[in-house]
């Protein structure tokens, strides 16, 4: 699936049904336990560890890195009956700037594997993108891959994480949800609200983007609004691309209409799920 | 083939021959205590080199959505 969309598992009418898996095809309760064990272990490596380089080395899921976040910076969700905004000139130029420290601290090997993922060139490029993602959106641990897969993984978290060490902000960013075949639009957010305690993981890594109107698709489509300290600011000239890292944790917060600047004077009415991070309790700076 | 197989001919098709366990050579926190670009240098360069447009962001590769529209 195209990485600049979401699934979100709303298809489980009842926490039993998630827990039994297997709805529409998608065994969620397989899948929450794969990311749960994989937790567990990244834990323990965590506990014994000499350096979070070396628990870098073995972990499944990267970390978090945002030690230097202001929560109070930045961009937060929509409040309901407030108008969703434009990007700021204000917040590019700040993104811009953490991104480029960012980009300063990449080696060649990861630079290279970051940009080929990002902006692929070629179709190969492409097939790598998409097969690293089918991989963990169908419940792929980082083990399952072979040696240079591991490694180009690896290689994509340490950007991402690069970029979250010189981030200082939380950003607000879009993206656009794929319904599951055979759920109409109403189905899906009333069930949604149903089970609001319904947390979400994105497996692979999601390409947002900073502007809701940057987003293709018309007003009948949904749309999530994520608020996230994490991922990597990829916009410029313009543009103001944001990419998320696999397995980011999300929770439910609110789904609604809400009326969009244009950019051009008016607003548009769209529908948006709105979900936030939800922060591991992890270990993010070094053991003295 | 396997994806996984599949993915690790199309890596080194594109990266050339991977060692067993390149890690080192992607450290994640080398000398983070330092900026290694000036406030001015990091306000110069506004063009994302991961990025040239938001032509990039496609929605145009199929279309997803395909569920009913009962609104």
């Amino acid at each position: 699936m195209p990485y600049d969309r979401v699934n979100i598992q709303a298809t489980a009418t009842t926490a039993q049904q998630a827990v039994d898996g297997n709805v529409n095809g998608d065994n969620i309760a397989a899948r929450a336990a794969t990311l749960v064990a994989a937790r567990a272990a990244d834990a323990q490596i965590d506990a014994n560890a000499a350096s979070m380089q070396q628990a870098d080395a073995q972990r499944s899921i990267p970390r978090a890195r945002t030690d230097n976040l202001n929560e109070q910076a930045g961009r937060h969700l929509t409040d309901p009956g407030t108008e969703v905004p434009r990007p700021s000139i204000f917040s590019h130029r700040t993104n811009r700037r953490n991104a480029n420290r960012a980009i300063a601290r990449l080696n060649p090997a990861q630079a290279a594997a970051f940009s080929s993922f990002v902006s692929p060139q070629n179709a190969r490029q492409r097939s790598i993108r998409d097969t690293v993602n089918q991989h963990f959106e169908s419940g792929g641990t980082l083990d399952q891959l072979g040696p240079a897969g591991r490694n180009f993984v690896r290689r994509l978290d340490g950007s991402i994480q690069k970029a979250e060490r010189e981030n200082d902000r939380m950003h607000t960013v879009y993206t656009r949800l794929n319904v599951p075949d055979g759920t109409s639009r109403r189905e899906f957010l009333a069930r949604l609200r149903a089970n609001p305690s319904h947390n979400q993981t994105l497996a692979g890594f999601t390409r947002a983007n900073h502007d809701l109107n940057k987003i293709e698709g018309n007003d009948n489509d949904l749309y999530v609004q994520i608020e996230t300290s994490r991922g990597m600011y990829v916009g410029g000239n313009g543009s103001s691309g944001h990419v998320l890292p696999r397995n980011l944790d999300l929770e439910f917060v609110n789904a609604g209409e809400f009326d969009v600047d244009d950019g051009q004077g008016g607003t548009t009415r769209k529908t948006l799920i709105q979900m936030r991070e939800v922060r591991q309790n992890e270990r993010t700076t070094a053991r003295q | 083939m396997t994806d996984v197989n599949r993915l690790e001919d199309e890596l080194k098709g594109e990266f050339g021959t991977v060692e067993a366990d390149d890690f080192e050579a992607t450290e994640v926190y080398p000398n983070d205590d330092e900026p290694l670009v000036s406030d001015e240098e990091a306000d110069e360069q506004d063009a994302s080199p991961f990025e040239s447009s938001d032509a990039d962001y496609d929605g145009a590769a199929g279309v997803d959505f395909t569920a009913p529209d009962e609104d």
